[in-house]
């Protein structure tokens, strides 16, 4: 089935552009030239659908297969269903599924890669420096492979927490009798009214991609959010969402629950020697869903026959991902500290007691 | 129903009983013939009772209104009206009695003369005849002149303690028998708001005055002045004193001076006796080997020492007693009259030793020191020779004399001797006097010491004892050291370990060359060094190394230290490397691990939207605990005029202490 497709492609001499995230800017690596992308969002097309908040695909839509023929060369390129910006694997040409990304589909705004692919290595071998239980071979004997650019789908939340916490303060006030010390407890029941705003939490609003990965990524800097513009992910690739705000919504209010509480239980006791935090009715309102595209380089790292799944955030550099442990680096550290330590201090002792 | 109705009936009647048979017990219900009763009809049916705290007659009975008011009949029927409380009026408390000196401060003490009245009842509780009754006893338990007896009442105390206020009376009054004023004054107060009564001693009557006698007499007295029965209690009262002074022997004896203010000091002849055995406890011959020896110990050192025997101390206290014969009998050398005496009581109320030091010989008799000699002498007394008991106190005071404390060891020479100090090659130097090593372990320790020695040039002693003999541990040690000749060369270069006492206590001395060898942390070593051991109750083991380690120390001018210090050191080294390693590997597993689930929005909170507000702090209850811990009390001490007050059998007993005048007075009293 044709699908809605839309190439970028040089004015000047019609070959595909692609974002450079060093730039921020459109460029043609056949002629040189590059290009503004505007920073205004673009007019949705004609009798395009305005649904708010986009729509959650069916479920197993991921398994869905589209096929697209690319505009270039012709060949078909098979992709998921919440694939929205692929490269032609034969001609190289920089494809954006448009019905993907447009309509009720649209991202409210998108944070353009800024880290270049070349810059990974680096990126890499730095964020090996401070792992010191890594094999010492993991970085000259492991090699990158499967590095791919992916804008991700994400969810940010606007939300006000309000409501009321409910605790049991209480006073001591002591006194000697004799031989005896009387101790008298006053209690006390304490209501506080709570009220809280919380701008932009990010939750990743793809399944494929794994929570506690995309979390680790944190923080984005979302003050180089820019409107979407497709021009943005030539040359990368981008899913939609497949998890809905209403699906994911949770783990935000769960997120700002838990720093309301927080700050919450540690003011609550002002005028009091001690409080018990008893109940609370906090909840969420004004609840606001915003659906972005945030940039993460996903790569793996194979080492002697395993990969190891690492992510870098696009914008910042930071890198995330598992790394193996050498038990005998693991080992010499622990007691090498031990033998260390021990031999400092019996040194110590000695010098003294001499 | 019916259970418990009859229950209750048989309490009730127990109750009933309980209560009134007693009453009915206590009554007087048979008269004689005179009060009325004439065996039966209306005529004359009457008869008499007494009554707590009041009595009455059936005036109807008796034919006319023969209500006499309030009072008591006594054994010989004569009645006695109670006084009425109400009619009396308390004193101003501001004024001062009669009897009180203007100037405290100028007053003398005035005997008494012997006409003056014994009974003073200023509260008017006494008929005349009641007064003149308790005179004549009072004149009759006082015959022998070793003791003088007062009764005084009187409405108010002027604002005074009870018991001060009965000693003023007594002191001012010029009261008392002999140079210390013997004797004993009972008063009573009337003041209805303080009833009571005080019995307050002077001189040796407060020795014989004792708690338990206190408490009986006042245990016989209190109820009787309860009742308003003045006059039995005042006579049963001086019963009992009579009784005390018959058998307290207080009479002074013919060498107390009759005033000790005018007494003067008349030195004893160097030719006088010193041993005077008035109880008779010693042949001539004995009474002669003592005064020997006491002349052999006295020119020697140059100390009075006096030995005497009674068979009453005339109720003084048996250390008192013998410091007063010492005293009066112009003993003691020198200016300051320095010297000993012993007293051998047979008195039975005051039995046994009692022991005179000058000041200047009080620190050798310290109180080890005179434990010791006592149990010695008093365990000779037990034996039934007093003889022995004698000498043996004389050969104390020798020895205290001229070693310094009474039971020295047989090779600590007397000051009077002259000492020569010599190496002797041939004392043992592993001499275990306590016996805690056995014949193997002294041989091995022997060959020990000897190889040391040679070595390294001093001479290595170890020596056990039970016992320092009351010397100081540490001058017993060198005077062990010393004067069995030990140490090489000029300086008597040595070091000994005396293990005391089973091995429970150890000390160490070092002489000459060892002595500027060793410094202080080298000692402190040896003796951490041996400590544990001696603590295990292996004193072979601890000699055996403490050899060991002197041997490296006078070697190499260090101490080992033991294997136990170093692994303790070890152990807590250990223990602070595990807890840094295992911090450390912590931090490097946290470091490994990136990814992890955010469960905060901290850093997505809008600044300043913020808001607590309080909008219900609402008081439910209190709930209290109580926890003891108990204050650290000091002990009290009354300080001011009286001391040593208790209270025990419903008195108040005072061992000590003093009226204005600052005489010293024992008492004892009661409410009633």
């Amino acid at each position: 089935m044709q699908r809605d497709l839309s190439e970028q492609k040089c004015p000047a001499c019609g070959a595909p552009l692609r974002f450079d995230p060093a730039s921020g800017k459109s460029v043609c690596d056949w002629c040189g030239k590059s290009y503004e992308i505007p920073s205004t969002a673009e007019e949705p097309a004609e009798g395009e659908a305005q649904a708010e908040g986009g729509s959650a695909p069916k479920p197993g839509i991921s398994e869905e297969i589209c096929v697209y023929s690319c505009r270039s060369c012709g060949a078909e390129i098979v992709t998921d269903a919440v694939t929205a910006s692929v490269t032609c694997p034969y001609c190289g040409n920089n494809i954006i599924l448009t019905e993907k990304v447009t309509g009720g589909l649209r991202p409210d705004g998108i944070i353009p890669f800024k880290i270049d692919k070349k810059d990974l290595p680096a990126a890499v071998q730095n964020f090996y420096k401070d792992k010191m239980l890594l094999p010492k071979r993991f970085f000259s004997e492991s090699s990158i492979r499967d590095l791919c650019g992916v804008y991700v789908p994400f969810w940010l939340y606007d939300c006000t927490m309000s409501g009321s916490a409910y605790y049991e303060g209480y006073n001591d006030s002591a006194m000697r009798s004799g031989d005896y010390i009387i101790t008298e407890r006053k209690h006390y029941d304490l209501e506080r009214g709570v009220n809280m705003d919380f701008k932009d939490i990010p939750v990743d609003g793809s399944a494929r991609l794994d929570d506690a990965l995309m979390d680790s990524l944190e923080p984005f800097d979302m003050a180089d959010m820019k409107p979407f513009r497709m021009s943005y992910l030539s040359g990368f690739f981008a899913e939609r969402f497949d998890k809905d705000s209403d699906e994911v919504r949770q783990r935000a209010e769960d997120r700002m629950l838990t720093s309301t509480m927080r700050i919450v239980n540690a003011s609550a006791g002002d005028g009091y020697m001690g409080v018990v935090p008893k109940d609370n009715d906090i909840k969420p309102s004004n609840l606001n869903a915003k659906y972005v595209l945030l940039p993460v380089y996903t790569f793996k790292v194979n080492y002697k026959g395993t990969d190891y799944s690492f992510a870098m955030n696009g914008q910042t550099g930071e890198v995330v991902g598992d790394v193996p442990t050498d038990k005998g680096r693991a080992l010499t550290r622990r007691w090498g500290t031990f033998a260390a330590v021990f031999a400092a201090i019996m040194l110590i002792i000695w010098f003294i007691s001499c | 129903m019916k259970r418990i109705v009859r229950i209750l009936a048989l309490i009730s009647a127990v109750l009933m009983l309980s209560v009134f048979l007693p009453s009915i017990a206590l009554a007087d219900w048979w008269g004689d013939g005179d009060d009325g009763w004439t065996g039966g009809g209306n005529t004359g049916d009457g008869w008499t009772g007494t009554r707590m705290g009041g009595g009455w007659t059936d005036g109807d009975w008796m034919g006319g209104d023969d209500w006499m008011g309030d009072g008591y009949w006594d054994e010989d029927g004569n009645f006695h009206p109670y006084i009425d409380a109400t009619e009396y009026v308390p004193q101003d408390d501001d004024e001062l009695p009669y009897w009180y000196p203007e100037d405290l401060s100028s007053w003398t003490f005035t005997p008494a003369s012997p006409d003056a009245p014994r009974v003073v009842d200023d509260a008017d509780i006494l008929s005349d005849e009641e007064e003149a009754m308790l005179r004549a006893k009072i004149a009759e338990i006082t015959a022998d002149g070793s003791a003088d007896v007062v009764i005084f009442t009187d409405n108010s105390t002027h604002g005074f303690d009870r018991s001060v206020y009965a000693a003023d009376f007594y002191d001012f009054g010029g009261y008392g028998a002999g140079p210390d004023h013997t004797g004993f004054c009972l008063f009573i107060c009337m003041d209805p708001n303080a009833r009571g009564g005080w019995c307050c001693t002077t001189g040796r009557a407060r020795n014989i005055y004792t708690e338990d006698i206190a408490n009986r007499i006042d245990d016989e007295l209190y109820p009787l002045l309860k009742q308003g029965r003045y006059y039995d209690g005042f006579i049963g009262w001086l019963n009992d004193i009579g009784d005390l002074i018959a058998r307290g022997g207080l009479q002074l004896p013919d060498w107390y001076p009759e005033s000790i203010h005018d007494w003067e000091f008349v030195p004893a002849a160097e030719t006088a006796p010193r041993v005077t055995d008035d109880a008779g406890l010693f042949t001539p011959e004995e009474e002669a080997s003592l005064e020997a020896m006491i002349k052999s110990v006295s020119e020697k050192t140059g100390a009075d020492i006096v030995v005497f025997t009674d068979s009453s101390t005339h109720a003084f206290d048996t250390d008192a007693y013998a410091s007063d014969f010492f005293k009066y009998n112009g003993y003691g050398k020198g200016a300051n009259r320095e010297g000993f005496c012993l007293l051998i009581s047979k008195d039975p109320y005051f039995p046994g030793i009692g022991r005179f030091v000058s000041q200047s010989y009080a620190p050798l008799y310290s109180e080890a020191a005179e434990y010791a000699i006592n149990s010695a002498v008093k365990q000779e007394l037990r034996t039934g020779s007093s003889f022995a008991a004698a000498k043996t106190w004389i050969e104390c005071v020798d020895n205290m004399l001229c070693k310094g404390v009474p039971f020295p060891p047989e090779w600590y020479p007397s000051k009077y001797d002259q000492f020569t100090r010599e190496h002797d090659a041939s004392a043992p130097r592993v001499d275990d006097r306590d016996g805690i090593f056995t014949a193997e372990q002294v041989r091995k320790l022997t060959e020990k010491a000897a190889k040391i020695s040679k070595k390294r040039g001093v001479d290595i002693v170890i020596h056990t004892t039970g016992k320092t003999y009351g010397y100081e541990t540490g001058h017993y040690a060198e005077a062990y050291y010393k004067y069995n000749g030990y140490g090489y060369g000029n300086d008597y270069d040595g070091a000994l370990l005396t293990l005391i006492d089973g091995g429970d206590f150890s000390y160490e001395s070092f002489f000459g060359k060892a002595n500027s060898k060793l410094s202080e942390r080298n000692r402190r070593l040896l003796e951490e060094g041996i400590t544990p051991l001696i603590v295990e109750g292996n004193y072979y083991e601890a000699a055996n190394r403490w050899l060991s380690y002197l041997n490296t120390t006078l070697l190499t001018g260090h101490t080992p230290r033991t294997p136990g210090v170093w692994g303790l050191r070890g152990l807590l080294a250990g223990l602070v490397s595990l807890i840094a390693s295992s911090v450390s590997s912590a931090k490097a597993k946290r470091s490994m691990v990136t990814v992890r689930s955010a469960y905060e929005a901290n850093d997505h909170l809008v600044r300043d939207s913020f808001r607590l507000d309080a909008l219900r702090d609402e008081y439910t209850h209190s709930t209290t605990t109580t926890v003891y811990s108990p204050v650290a009390r000091e002990s009290s001490s009354s300080g001011g005029s009286s001391s040593g007050g208790s209270s025990s059998g419903g008195s108040s007993y005072s061992g000590s202490y003093s009226g204005s005048s600052g005489t010293s007075h024992t008492g004892s009293g009661r409410d009633f």
